[in-house]
This record gives structure tokens, C-alpha cells and sequence, in this order.
């Protein structure tokens, strides 16, 4: 069955995997061609999404406005995309980007989802003091602090390296380690109840 | 060495769940409307736009929709609120204690920048109370959370295209009042279906 990227342009190669071969797409798309921006939109958004939802909190509609933030940068910011990293890696970047832009923009919401500083999250939302049970590991990751949440999702989840996730977060390596050693023990610790 | 045993056993089975998660979610249909407007509208790239400020290229530009996803709205909670009092019996449920007072839907403010104060008031008692109704799922009966989260799907959903369109109108008032109004019909849910689950 093709793949969306084939119906709509022949000429689009697909992989032995059969997914749409992107670089094409992004060659259109950076010319101008809305309609294969538009593919290279439904072939990336199921996963960006996933990543939005996460980085959210499983918050749709927060996960919704990032994942518009991030493919309308993209839009935006196709003239510049050199194609040093593949197309998926940089959508992601601009997903991270548009949380941080968010959470830096509304001092109010910052101070719901503030970032590295986890010291300023309530003891009160730590897992290790809440008395919730049964909870999923997509709950649970849900109510991570946001920045042990971020470093487990980017580590764990997406596999990017840890000096990769401090260069796309502009914190030091030792610091996403220690968040994401943070998120495992806050983890266990909820799938221990 | 128990303990060791034990933290070495937790975290495989940390690893493998994680492993097991979707790494796709469907994101919701009419999130390219929005985005698809806005690079309509750009026409020539390089426009010093926001991203925020491209919301406001969102598909309301009928108002006919907007009032669809009204109806949407207030069929798909009302059907949940319904479920809930059929489940406990009881025509008007107590609200927590932790509930605070649903406003009337007249809106005290009158544009995007004074409204977002306000917005972030919604989404932290909405947090509160989404976290309440979590912790107290085992008490309801799961159609019933599975009607209520339906609803608060359909109500997000409206969520977004009043934020959407209100970026592209920050003066309309009335646009400010639906989206008071759609914030409060998703407390009022939530209270009641927290209420329920505690009683």
C-alpha cells in the first residue's frame, strides 16, 4: 500500500521499510510546496505527537499548541535546514524549543511546568509522597517533575544521548544525568505501589 | 542483597515497559487546519511572526463552526454528567470541598492579554481535579470514566479552537465568553465526577 508521500508525488522514493524517503519531501517542502510539507506532516506527526503529549504532561491540548509551535517553525526554518541531522531530530529540537518558549513566555505556567529547577516542584507532588495506585507508566511519567520528565522521555524514550539532550536543553551533561536518574527512582519507585 | 536484587528487578521491568511504549500518538484532525492556515497566510516565508501569534490563523473562520463545536460540547458533557448521576442516583451532587465556585459565564475580562491570567487559573484547578479524578478512578464504574474522558477529549478540542480563534481576534468578547464558558463546563464536569467518586 503507498505510503501518503508516494500517492502524492511518484517521484517520492520510499525506503526498504517503506516509509517515505523525507529528504525528498524536505527538498519540496523547502522550495515552497505546501502539499509536501503537508506529507512530511503526516508522516512525522504521529511521532512528534507522542513526544508532545509526554513533554506535556498528557496534557492534549498543551501537546496539541506544541506540536503546531513546532511544524510551523518548521515551516519557517526550512530555508535554513542544512540537513546536518535528519529531519525527525529536528522537529523534535523545535518540540523542546517550543516548551521551553512557552514555559519561559508565561511566568504563571512556568511556574507549573518550570524546567531544570525541579527544587522549586512541591515535595507534595513527589511521587514518593503521593498515595495514588495503580498507575500506568504513562501516568506516571505524566507526573514526573518537568524536568526529570524531559530527560526521561529524550533519554529513555527517544534514545538521545545524554551530552545530546544537554545540548538541545542548554544544561550540562551531569545535570540531564541526574535528572534522568531522578525520573528512574521516582518510576520504580510508583511501579513498586 | 535483597534490596540490590530487588532495585536490579525494578529497574528491568522499568526498561521493558518503557520499551513497550507507543512511540505514535494520533494527534488530533483539525491540528493541521491551524497549521496549514497559517502557512497559507504567510504566503512569503521569513514573516517575523510568532508561532503563538499563528494560531490565530485557525479554521475559525466560520462562525457556524464555532457554534457546531458548542453543541459538540455541551451534548458530549452533558451525556457524561448524565452517566455520572445515573451511576450514584443522585439529581445534584455534592461538589468537594476542594471545588471552588463555578462563575457565571460573563466574562470580567476583555481581550487575549487579560484573559491569560486568567487561563492559567482554569488549567491549574483543571490539573487539580484531573489528578483527583484519577486517584479516585476505582470508584466509578469504568464507563462511566471512559464517558467522561470522552467528553473531556471533545471539550479540549473545543478548548483549542476558541484559543485559536481568539489569537485571531484578541477583541471579541464574545469569543472570550465562549471559551469562559467551554473552561467552566470542564470544571463543572470534573467537580461532579470528582464529587462522585468520593461519595
Amino acid at each position: 500500500m503507498p505510503t501518503p508521500a508516494a500517492r502524492y508525488d511518484s517521484s517520492v522514493h520510499l525506503t526498504a521499510d517503506g516509509e517515505a524517503d523525507t529528504p525528498d519531501l524536505v527538498e519540496l517542502a523547502r522550495g515552497g510546496d505546501d502539499r509536501a510539507f503537508e506529507q512530511l506532516y503526516k508522516a512525522h506527526s504521529p511521532r512528534l505527537f507522542a513526544l508532545c503529549m509526554r513533554l506535556a504532561g498528557g496534557d492534549r491540548v498543551a501537546a496539541t499548541t506544541l506540536l503546531q509551535d513546532a511544524f510551523i517553525a518548521a515551516w519557517r526554518g526550512l530555508p535554513h535546514f542544512r540537513g546536518d541531522a535528519p529531519f525527525t531530530s529536528w522537529l523534535h529540537r523545535l518540540a523542546v524549543n517550543a516548551m521551553l518558549q512557552n514555559a519561559r513566555a508565561d511566568k504563571r505556567r512556568s511556574a507549573r511546568v518550570l524546567f531544570m529547577d525541579d527544587a522549586a516542584i512541591p515535595a507534595s507532588e513527589s511521587r514518593q509522597e503521593r498515595p495514588d495506585i495503580g498507575m500506568d507508566l504513562e501516568t506516571a511519567i505524566a507526573r514526573l517533575p518537568l524536568g526529570a520528565r524531559t530527560a526521561f522521555v529524550l533519554h529513555h524514550i527517544e534514545g538521545y544521548q545524554h551530552n545530546e539532550i544537554a545540548d538541545q536543553l542548554g544544561i550540562a551533561v551531569g545535570t540531564v544525568k541526574a535528572q534522568v536518574h531522578r525520573a528512574r527512582g521516582l518510576l520504580m519507585a510508583s511501579l513498586s505501589r | 542483597m535483597t534490596d540490590d536484587f530487588t532495585d536490579e528487578t525494578r529497574s528491568r521491568e522499568l526498561d521493558e515497559l518503557t520499551a513497550a511504549l507507543p512511540r505514535e500518538m494520533t494527534p488530533p484532525a483539525e491540528a493541521w487546519d491551524v497549521i496549514g492556515s497559517q502557512i497559507q497566510r504567510d504566503g512569503q516565508r521569513g514573516q517575523a511572526r510568532t508561532a503563538r501569534t499563528a494560531r490565530a490563523a485557525a479554521v475559525w473562520q466560520h462562525p457556524a463552526f464555532l457554534a457546531a463545536a458548542s453543541l459538540l460540547l455541551v451534548a458530549g458533557s452533558s451525556a457524561a454528567t448524565y452517566t455520572v448521576l445515573r451511576e450514584r442516583s443522585q439529581p445534584t451532587p455534592p461538589r468537594t470541598a476542594s471545588a471552588e465556585p463555578v462563575s457565571t459565564a460573563v466574562s470580567t475580562v476583555s481581550n487575549l492579554s487579560e484573559f491569560t491570567g486568567k487561563e492559567n487559573e482554569y488549567l491549574r484547578r483543571v490539573s487539580g481535579l484531573i489528578t483527583i479524578m484519577e486517584s479516585g478512578d476505582a470508584e466509578l464504574a469504568p464507563e462511566t470514566i471512559a464517558k467522561v474522558k470522552e467528553s473531556l477529549a471533545v471539550i479540549d478540542g473545543a478548548i483549542l479552537e476558541a484559543r485559536g480563534a481568539l489569537a485571531r481576534d484578541p477583541a471579541n468578547r464574545q469569543l472570550i465568553e465562549m471559551l469562559e464558558a467551554t473552561y467552566e463546563k470542564k470544571l463543572d464536569l470534573l467537580q461532579r465526577t470528582t464529587a462522585m467518586a468520593r461519595s
